[in-house]
């Protein structure tokens, strides 16, 4: 398991985690039933708080990505394939809501977002 | 809520000084870093807890107990490490260590001999022969070789260099890997807290300015940068503490998602370090 | 209180300035005290030892600056000052050892005429420590240890002055003086008031910023 964190960043440490969990989760480097380091010794890997890393382990399991038993420690949860596939659908769709609302606001119309994604879609 | 360290209403009057009323928990497992600039009451907060010295008012409990009825079975799960330790100077770092071990009912040898290992320390040492680094670390070792639930420390790390303090912060990490474990440590060197805390304290002049989770405070709190034709009677108002220059402003916001949606674009915001927020509160 | 102990007697033997003390006093003594009698000398040094050592001991962690680190321990303030009324009882018993023994020494090398062990003496030292300790203990307990100091003083000195005025008072003056007061009054005077001292210190000290 891999989680870089950067102190700099505007976004919040314990959501850099949740993001970097839930990706590797959904490409597969996470695989079900694998242990992940208890919050504490987290932090202390990261240097960071404990409430941090409490707190993104919190919304992993919220969102169904993580499963904690007591006494244990946490593990990944099983992911059906449809979940799987609706959870990276929320990621895509939460982005493009952002996508969206800049269009809406710079005064982009839907057609140009349409043309621009076909072009990014072929060259990315 | 079962906290293992519960301060309330403490009060205390000096000449020229009050503790006003002061109140902030604690719970197991976790960090507080307790800062303030210097003569804010962060030692006499302290030595009111170990009850050095006498509350005029107010609760402190200690694993649930009353700190003064409970005195001595309190003391014996409390670590402590001061900034100034003060020890007998003619006694061997051995010899200091039995009289200490005698006290404690869990004293763990095997734990102190490690610590002594990893801090280079020698047993045989005469204490007035230790630098002040020494000391400390021989005050840490003993803190931590009696199976201590609440660690206490007052300053420990002023006057010590950035590598030690460091090494501290690793050691403090182990400890706070047992969840039963807390740490309550003092200081006016933000940076060590900034990465360890897990709850921030802030007193100043006697009074408690906030006793918030670390996060908090470093995700609410921002530097505000902009023009002086800004600011105005009432823009004043919405900050704590203003530095203003020929050049223009800098002041300290405690939300800065109010503060970006006041100003968008007219103003800089940046996040503010626990150094930051100290000196923009007691410059205010 | 083992725990008090442990290192009052690890101070005791570490320190350089108690190590000096300890030699060298009682040859002191006798050289300015010639001309007491045997018997009240040996009175005297178990006095002036048991008190000194006390005394001493009050800078470990009442006065000195490793207060903190004692009050922090778990202990209580009812407990060190316990502790320190009876430990007067524990350093009688190291003097009447150890002054023995010194004196045992120079009585058999013949340098001065002592008296190395005296029943009588130990039993008239009891009452008088006690006093000195109702006395003093309070003293260092509630005041600054610098006045607490000039009291300390005053209630030695004036210990030296009537002993030396007593001791003139004939041969076995001292003694004699001694024998007209009985013994079980004064013992009896000198409980109550160590009592009562232990009481008001235990008072004092409870209630004191340290």
């Amino acid at each position: 398991m891999r989680i870089i964190i950067s102190n700099s960043s505007d976004e919040p440490i314990y959501e850099q985690i949740t993001k970097q969990i839930k990706a590797q989760i959904l490409k597969g480097e996470l695989k079900q039933g694998d242990l992940l380091p208890s919050i504490r010794a987290l932090a202390r890997d990261l240097q960071i708080s404990v409430i941090t890393t409490k707190r993104a382990y919190e919304e992993l399991e919220r969102e169904g990505f993580i499963e904690t038993v007591q006494g244990k420690g946490s593990f990944v949860a099983g992911q059906n394939r449809e979940l799987i596939k609706e959870k990276k659908l929320n990621i895509i769709e939460e982005k493009l809501s952002k996508v969206v609302e800049e269009s809406k606001d710079l005064g982009i119309s839907f057609d140009e977002i349409l043309e621009l994604l076909k072009i990014l879609y072929e060259e990315v | 809520m079962d906290y293992i360290l519960e301060v309330k209403n403490l009060r205390k009057k000096f000449k020229n000084f009050t503790l006003d009323s002061i109140s902030f928990n604690l719970e197991p497992g976790y960090i507080m870093g307790f800062i303030g600039p210097n003569g804010a009451g962060k030692s006499t907060t302290i030595k009111l807890i170990m009850n050095l010295l006498k509350k005029d008012g107010g609760e402190i409990r200690i694993f649930g107990k009353d700190h003064e009825k409970y005195e001595k079975e309190v003391k014996n799960r409390i670590g402590f490490v001061y900034d100034e330790n003060y020890y007998y100077e003619d006694l061997t770092v051995n010899t200091m260590k039995n009289i200490v071990a005698s006290f404690y009912s869990n004293w763990d040898d095997n734990k102190f001999n490690g610590y002594m290992k990893e801090f280079d320390l020698n047993p045989k040492a005469k204490i007035k022969t230790l630098s002040k680094g020494m000391k400390m670390k021989f005050s840490l070792a003993v803190a931590l070789s009696h199976n201590a639930d609440l660690i206490i420390m007052d300053e420990p790390t002023s006057g010590l260099d950035p590598v030690f303090r460091r090494e501290i912060l690793d050691i403090l990490y182990s400890v706070i890997q047992d969840e039963g474990k807390s740490i309550f440590f003092s200081t006016h060197i933000t940076t060590d807290l900034e990465k360890i805390a897990d709850y921030i304290t802030f007193i100043n002049k006697g009074k408690i300015v906030f006793s918030k989770p670390k996060d908090d405070v470093l995700q609410n709190y921002g530097i505000v940068k902009g023009g002086l034709d800004i600011l105005d009677g009432n823009i004043r108002k919405e900050f704590i503490g203003i530095r203003e220059t020929k050049v223009g402003f800098e002041a300290l916001t405690d939300n800065m998602d109010k503060t970006r949606k006041m100003f968008g674009n007219k103003v800089l915001i940046e996040r503010a370090t626990l150094e930051d927020i100290m000196v923009y509160s007691v410059r205010r | 209180m083992l725990g008090i102990l442990k290192r009052d007697i690890s101070l005791l033997v570490s320190s350089k300035q108690t190590i000096l003390f300890m030699i060298f006093y009682i040859p002191f003594l006798l050289f300015i005290a010639e001309s007491f009698v045997p018997e009240y000398m040996y009175f005297m040094i178990l006095v002036f030892y048991t008190y000194m050592m006390s005394i001493m001991s009050f800078t470990y962690d009442i006065t000195g600056k490793s207060k903190y680190i004692m009050n922090s321990l778990p202990t209580n303030r009812k407990e060190l000052v316990i502790y320190k009324y009876l430990s007067i009882f524990i350093y009688l018993a190291i003097t009447i050892v150890y002054a023995g023994v010194y004196l045992w020494i120079i009585d058999t090398l013949k340098l001065a005429d002592v008296d190395y062990f005296n029943l009588r003496g130990i039993i008239n030292a009891i009452p008088t420590v006690m006093i000195y300790a109702s006395i003093v203990f309070p003293a260092y307990l509630k005041f600054e240890p610098r006045i607490a100091q000039i009291i300390n003083m005053v209630v030695f000195l004036s210990f030296f002055i009537i002993s030396n005025n007593i001791s003139y008072v004939g041969d076995k003056g001292a003694l004699k003086y001694l024998g007209m007061i009985k013994w079980e009054y004064v013992m009896l005077l000198a409980s109550t008031m160590y009592i009562l001292s232990l009481l008001l210190s235990i008072h004092l000290y409870r209630n004191k910023d340290i």
